[in-house]
């Protein structure tokens, strides 16, 4: 299995983001290796995380060996100076896929969707970067978009 | 000008211009590399924060359960609400100590929850080094009913 960033989700609420980031990655230890191996030096593990908004970084973690495999951190920083996306419902973007499908006469393609929904949907938020780099030198790259859901109207 | 001297200028100034974004974060595996080499709590703090003590206090605050059926994840809650510089996160039960070391920056809600590896019974400690250039610290004793961690 490939070593990656399997997920982030970032909720926001009242200014306060919280990010929850999940890992595919073995973790492996130093005596872990030795016994699978028999080289301790075959030990892999996230060594350095660093999140950032734009040029600001809003997370720094220097981590060891003693994570669980396929480990999971979550953490809360302030987003109120950032600026933030408003999400779609499911239903906004089904009616968006029907017009389009009613206007081109056919199923749109995932391209003509997406441009579809970037043109009536401008309201686009910062995106948080997520980097890690492991023991071996692998680098592991994702982003999100920081981003709420629409207030309901009474 | 003549050309050399202005490519060697505009060198200069790609790598001024790089440098702050480097500067805000801080990589303590090469910062301070005998922490992630302790073999016991105290050696890593010693390494860590240099010789003072650390105080316990009320505003940081801990929570692992008290029994884990495996030691391969042990979930850890910490935070605090005071000032800090950096936080770490300490445990005596592998054969180093050192788990993480968070550089805290101004966005920072300093609340984090993590998944550890733990061999077997010991101590979680979550250390803070404050703004006022002291080291406040809680910690919590966790039992494990099954190795996960061969160190």
């Amino acid at each position: 299995m490939a070593n990656k960033i399997t997920a982030i989700k970032v909720k926001i609420k009242n200014g306060v983001a919280t990010a929850k980031m999940a890992f595919s990655h073995p973790m492996l230890t130093y005596n872990q290796a030795k016994g699978k191996t028999g080289n301790r030096d075959d030990a892999n593990f996230i060594t350095h995380i660093t999140g950032t908004v734009g040029t600001e970084t809003v997370l720094d973690i220097s981590t060891s060996q003693f994570f669980a495999k396929n480990p999971i951190f979550k953490s809360q920083f302030k987003c109120d100076t950032f600026k933030i996306g408003t999400k779609l419902s499911a239903r906004e973007l089904d009616n968006i896929e029907t017009d389009l499908k009613a206007k081109l006469g056919k199923q749109p393609s995932y391209v003509e969707l997406n441009n579809a929904i970037d043109t009536l949907y401008p309201n686009k938020g910062e995106f948080l970067t997520i980097v890690a780099t492991d023991r071996k030198g692998n680098t592991y790259k994702e982003s999100v978009e920081l981003a709420s859901r629409k207030k309901k109207k009474r | 000008m003549n050309r050399r001297n202005f490519l060697s200028f505009a060198g200069s100034a790609i790598a001024l211009s790089v440098v702050p974004m480097n500067l805000n974060a801080e990589d303590y595996r090469k910062l301070k590399p005998k922490v992630w080499h302790a073999h016991n709590i105290d050696d890593a703090t010693k390494a860590l924060y240099g010789m003072k003590t650390p105080i316990e206090s009320d505003q940081v605050k801990i929570s692992v359960p008290k029994i884990n059926s495996s030691g391969g994840s042990v979930p850890v809650k910490f935070e605090t609400t005071l000032d800090a510089k950096t936080i770490a996160l300490f445990q005596d039960a592998n054969p180093e100590s050192a788990v993480a070391v968070y550089d805290v920056n101004k966005y920072d809600l300093k609340k984090y929850e993590v998944k550890i590896k733990m061999e077997k019974d010991g101590v979680v400690m979550v250390l803070v080094e404050a703004t006022d250039g002291k080291i406040y610290m809680a910690k919590a004793t966790t039992k494990v009913a099954a190795g996960g961690c061969e160190g």
